[in-house]
């Protein structure tokens, strides 16, 4: 008997596509990140440093163009920025809450930011990932804490349509790879 | 898969939270003088209830916030979730 079809030929591999490529993967190395925690009266202070108001309402952001606030939890938000400009927000944001109780800490190397964009990225995160990310209810002012295939991850939108994904470093490789697989029926360009 | 809705993040599945037991139980005030069977009472007596169950979640994999949820432990329903330092809602008929 002849074999005519071996049991992987129709199965997509990394770096190959079954058609125009649906996502585009790249690590975003390095993106700053500062942890801030902060309450009362502090909070108009940091926002004077930002020169933003931080987000009070759940899972939403605020920013300018130098840097973004992600809500973390009621006192607690993590703060992004391009890498080497944290030590900047750090001290600002230090010299400002000096007489306010809180915690300004760079954790920038605590968490990896994988980023999946192109049209298929939400399906591809709606197989690991219990929430709703279509932009109807997670739209640009929003960001989410969750998990994806089991890793804790921090999901951010970016424009045009995809997501910044903030995972702890020791998961990177893990979700990185997770990604690969669950996005390889659509086509993965791996850029950057 | 339980629907737990944290009072800060809204409706989110069970895997992102752990459970913390049963709520509202107090640490014997004098912990010096306190008798071993107040001791015991507070490290290992629970209600265990049939029914409406006032205890402690946590969300793990989102804000990391403690609180408190009423659940029914034959059917699972849960009937509201709130913060430390709320009030105690009553528990359903
Ligand atoms: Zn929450």
């Amino acid at each position: 008997m002849t074999v005519e079809c071996a049991p992987l030929d129709n199965v997509v591999r990394p770096g190959e596509t079954n058609g125009p490529s649906g996502i585009a993967l790249t690590d975003r190395r390095f993106v700053g990140q500062v942890n801030l925690r902060v309450r009362g009266s502090g909070l108009t202070a940091a926002g004077h440093a930002l020169g933003y108001a931080l987000p009070m309402a759940a899972n939403t952001t605020a920013g300018d163009a130098t840097s973004r606030a992600c809500w973390l939890g009621p006192d607690e938000w993590l703060i992004v920025c391009d890498d080497g400009k944290q030590a900047e927000l750090i001290q600002q944001l230090s010299a400002a809450l000096a007489i306010d109780p809180n915690a300004v800490t760079d954790v920038t190397d605590a968490r990896a930011v994988l980023r999946i964009a192109g049209a298929c990225a939400r399906p591809v995160l709606a197989k690991g990932c219990t929430l709703d990310l279509h932009p109807r209810v997670f739209g640009a002012d929003r960001v989410a804490q969750s998990l994806i295939a089991r890793a804790q991850v921090m999901i951010l939108p970016i424009e045009g349509g995809g997501y910044d994904l903030f995972v702890a470093r020791s998961f990177a490789g893990y979700l990185w790879d997770w990604l690969l697989d669950a996005g390889a029926e659509y086509g993965i360009r791996v850029e950057g | 898969m339980l629907l737990i809705p944290c009072p800060y993040c809204g409706e989110r599945a069970e895997g992102e939270f752990r459970y913390g037991g049963e709520a509202h139980f107090r640490r014997p005030d004098n912990h010096l003088e306190a008798t071993d069977e107040a001791w015991a009472d507070y490290l290992f007596m629970r209600k265990n209830p049939k029914g409406w169950h006032r205890e402690r979640w946590m969300h793990l994999a989102g804000c990391r916030r403690w609180f408190y949820v009423v659940r029914h432990t034959i059917t699972h329903k849960i009937a509201t979730a709130y913060k430390v330092g709320d009030a105690h809602p009553d528990l359903p008929a």
